[in-house]
């Protein structure tokens, strides 16, 4: 089982409670279940008796997990709980306990993948992932008129899934397999420098790639804050300096997954932006389940929570939020009532030139 | 405890509990089940460890209200069912265990902050809040709890009310006990009752600390006034090494004694600070090590901490100055956190009690004396955590490093060693304890405590719970 190669989080999480205050699901349901060591006490009787492994209640539970990496980050020793519920859901998809939702959002990935390619001048390949991204089409086209605005010429590669989802679903074949073709379209671009507004996307090429069999070395990969802000340093783009208060949202693959916090305030402050701080405390994942992708497909009433839980920690309605996630700016952006006032961090930049 | 899941009559119980608090808040899936089966003593997660299947609730109930609690005691009392109040459920002594099955309590969505009165400094909050985060809530209104447990992130408020809680800053702001002004309580009958508003009166007795300490034995605590306090302008710490435990406890009672008001005050016997200093803050000496803060106007703080290192110095220690300070105070969390906290396969248990100075050395020792001498597999380690102007608390420890495999076995000697310790503490002039609470642990010895007065305790829990639902075998109140 892929839970034996996280025995150590087993053991370390299993009785500790010290990061319950920020784990992105059980902060809106209140569950024991849905903390590391809710989640880490059923894994390991699941490895002390395999056939627990088919209880629908374990298995729901390790998929209500946000995977927002909150919990490992504030860790002082840093065990990887997501990991080992990443694990876990292997473990369910490869025994055939899947479950039918699950089965269904899966299907409908490898379904719908695609790749397209557009443009044909340039060195820079921004990828815009439409599963993760849900349309927002404003989002590809902000990166457009900054990318126009300094002169840069780039190719866009328009792809579902590049088997993150798939992978964080716990469906290891299909993901490597989109990876694969995902990969394969960027070596046909020839680019060497890959540019991602989806954090997901940005984590998947960096961190997956040699885990999910590609091989990208040697290129460039960049999340749009990190390439903004060296346009921005390097006088290629010019931002208009009048001063706006804003509230930049960390996105969980950006912060708990790739330590990248500064890159975006900064980018953020060369464009005039005056940034507030967040709720109460810059630990918790404020980003609405970004960290499972997908999660506003398979789990809507819970990341309907988070939403709320967002509002609720709002100091004013009026103010305007930032947020380097596509995924968090489409939940964001769900209101029923009074809709929040969200704009992706390339929508931030292009509204300044 | 409820009917058997599958009978019909669960049925009916649960859709009673479920058109009194909404069907989202009655759950027995077993997850939830699991998750409240086991806390934070060392018992059930050795049990856990052993595989053996652990007691259960039948449902886990989560109350967004006080009316709410008030409803599912009633329908408790009705059909007599156990309901055993949890919180974080990170307590160590297994109070918040559901041992007879019922009706696990859960408080987490009780959490409201209701009010920061910013004139008299208080602040009103339901009693399921996690304390971390009414703690940062207080911080964003400018304030503070000054309430900085090693289970801050794990622990809710009421959880620290229930079992009379402590954090590393109680020298000086006090305990859960002080820092309370008043309750509100659902009583075992359901009825939802208001202590005074202020904690100092003479208008009868104090009904708001015949609560505090309860354990969930006398009703839920559903709402709680604190007091808060100003953010310090500065906090400074400083550390030295002791030759003995002896010199450093003389020191620290000498700063107590000329009422100085130090924040913490921290002294580490010479095996922890061997084995503990060592592992956290990579401080390799032998000696004692001890610690001290001071905070407010920082004028008044370096007069207070000039004269506590003066009082120090008579002693002849090794000045580690203020950095080894404020690394200890950069990483007081850190010794609970895996690796670095005691976890299985080693047996271990926390022996905290509290003495007057005149008999707190007296206590470690005899403490020490009759772990070491009975139980040669045991090492016994100790520091004094929270001072008071008359006396400090011990917290003590006993490790095993290789425990006997055997369920049955290793529970027998974990019991043992906890009888003959805590029995000599207070035949010296201890208590059970000081901040954990009782508990499942510890219920067994309140009647040698107490004496005959434990009685009077008795004869209020049955007033209080006539049928007996509310957390049944805790305390030593049996079931």
């Amino acid at each position: 089982m892929h839970i034996h190669d996280h025995l150590d989080t087993i053991d370390a999480c299993r009785f500790c409670f010290m990061c319950r205050h920020l784990d992105t699901t059980a902060n809106v349901t209140f569950r024991e279940a849905d903390i590391p060591r809710g989640r880490a006490l059923i894994l390991d009787r699941v490895r002390m008796n395999p056939e627990q492994l088919s209880n629908s209640d374990y298995i729901n539970t390790m998929y209500d997990c946000a995977l927002s990496a909150a919990c490992r980050q504030h860790c002082v020793s840093s065990y990887d709980e997501a990991g080992l519920v990443l694990a876990a859901r292997s473990d369910i998809v490869e025994a055939g306990l899947t479950p039918c939702d699950v089965k269904t959002l899966a299907d409908s990935l490898v379904a719908e993948f695609a790749t397209e390619m557009t443009g044909n001048a340039g060195d820079i390949l921004y990828i815009e992932t439409t599963a993760y991204q849900a349309g927002q089409p404003e989002i590809a086209a902000a990166f457009g008129k900054a990318m126009a605005a300094a002169g840069v010429a780039f190719r866009t590669l328009r792809v579902n899934d590049t088997g993150k989802a798939l992978a964080v679903l716990g469906f290891a074949d299909q993901a490597a397999e989109a990876a694969r073709q995902t990969w394969d379209a960027i070596t046909a671009s020839g680019c060497s420098t890959v540019v991602a507004s989806c954090p997901a996307t940005f984590d998947a090429i960096k961190g997956d790639s040699t885990g999910l069999g590609a091989a990208l070395d040697g290129l460039n990969i960049q999340h749009t804050s990190t390439y903004l802000l060296g346009l921005v340093t390097s006088g290629q783009l010019t931002a208009k300096a009048n001063r706006a208060e804003a509230i930049y949202i960390d996105s969980d693959f950006l912060r708990n997954y790739n330590g990248i916090t500064d890159e975006p305030r900064e980018l953020l402050g060369a464009c005039g932006y005056a940034l507030k701080p967040f709720g109460t405390n810059p630990e918790e994942s404020y980003a609405c389940g970004e960290g499972a992708v997908v999660f506003a497909r398979l789990r809507p009433r819970l990341v309907e929570l988070m939403r709320e839980r967002f509002v609720e920690l709002m100091d004013s309605p009026d103010d305007l939020i930032i947020t380097a996630s596509p995924y968090t700016r489409h939940v964001l952006s769900q209101s029923d009532g009074k809709p929040v006032r969200v704009i992706s961090i390339e929508e931030a930049v292009a509204n300044r030139l | 405890m409820l009917p058997q899941t599958n009978h019909y009559m669960f049925e009916m119980i649960r859709s009673e509990l479920s058109w009194a608090v909404g069907d989202d808040n009655v759950r027995d899936d077993d997850s939830d089940k699991l998750g409240h089966s086991i806390d934070y003593y060392w018992m059930p997660e050795m049990w856990h460890d052993r595989n053996q299947p652990p007691r259960p609730p039948d449902v886990v109930v989560t109350p967004e209200t006080a009316e709410a609690v008030a409803k599912v005691l009633k329908i408790a009392n009705t059909y007599k069912i156990p309901v055993t109040p949890w919180g974080g459920g990170s307590g160590s002594q297994g109070g918040a265990l559901p041992i007879y099955g019922g009706i696990s309590l859960d408080t987490k969505k009780l959490n409201r902050v209701i009010e920061v009165d910013e004139e008299s400094l208080t602040i009103t909050a339901e009693t399921g809040c996690n304390m971390q985060q009414l703690e940062w809530a207080t911080e964003k209104a400018g304030f503070s709890t000054m309430h900085f447990p090693a289970s801050i992130a794990c622990a809710t408020l009421g959880g620290f009310l229930a079992h009379r809680g402590t954090g590393v800053l109680s020298t000086k702001y006090g305990k859960i006990e002080d820092m309370v002004m008043s309750l509100e309580v659902v009583t075992p009958e359901g009825e939802i009752i208001n202590t005074l508003p202020v904690p100092r009166h003479a208008s009868g007795p104090d009904l708001t600390q015949v609560y505090v300490g309860s354990e969930g034995t006398l009703g839920v605590m559903t709402k709680a006034t604190l007091k808060i306090h100003p953010i310090p302008e500065s906090r400074k710490f400083h550390a030295f090494l002791f030759k003995d435990m002896h010199t450093a406890m003389a020191a620290g009672a000498e700063i107590m004694s000329t009422r100085l008001r130090p924040t913490v005050i921290r002294l580490y016997d010479e095996p922890e600070t061997a084995k503990v200093i060592k592992k956290v803050l990579d401080i390799d000496r032998q000696g004692s090590y001890l610690v001290f803060g001071f905070d407010g106007a920082e004028d008044m703080v370096d007069l207070e901490m000039r004269k506590a290192c003066a009082i120090c110095a008579k002693q002849d220690p090794e000045d580690l100055g203020t950095q080894a300070g404020e690394t200890w105070w950069d990483n007081r969390y850190k010794f609970f956190y895996p690796p670095y906290m005691f976890q299985l396969p080693q047996a271990f248990g926390t022996l905290d009690t509290v003495g007057t100075f005149a008999n707190i050395e007296k206590i470690y020792w005899a403490m020490k004396n009759v772990v070491e001498e009975n139980f040669p597999e045991a090492t016994f380690i100790g520091h004094f955590s929270h001072w008071y102007e008359w006396g400090a608390m011990l917290y003590a420890r006993f490790i095993i490093e290789e425990p006997p495999q055997d369920p049955h076995e290793v529970a027998a000697l974990y019991n043992r060693i906890w009888d003959m310790a805590i029995r000599a503490a207070i035949d010296n002039g201890g208590v059970i304890n000081e901040h954990h609470g009782v508990g499942l642990k510890l219920g067994r010895i309140m009647p040698d405590l107490y004496g005959p007065a434990f009685d009077v305790l008795k004869r209020i829990k049955t007033a209080l719970d006539p049928n007996g639902i509310m957390n049944p075998g805790k305390m030593g109140f049996g079931v």
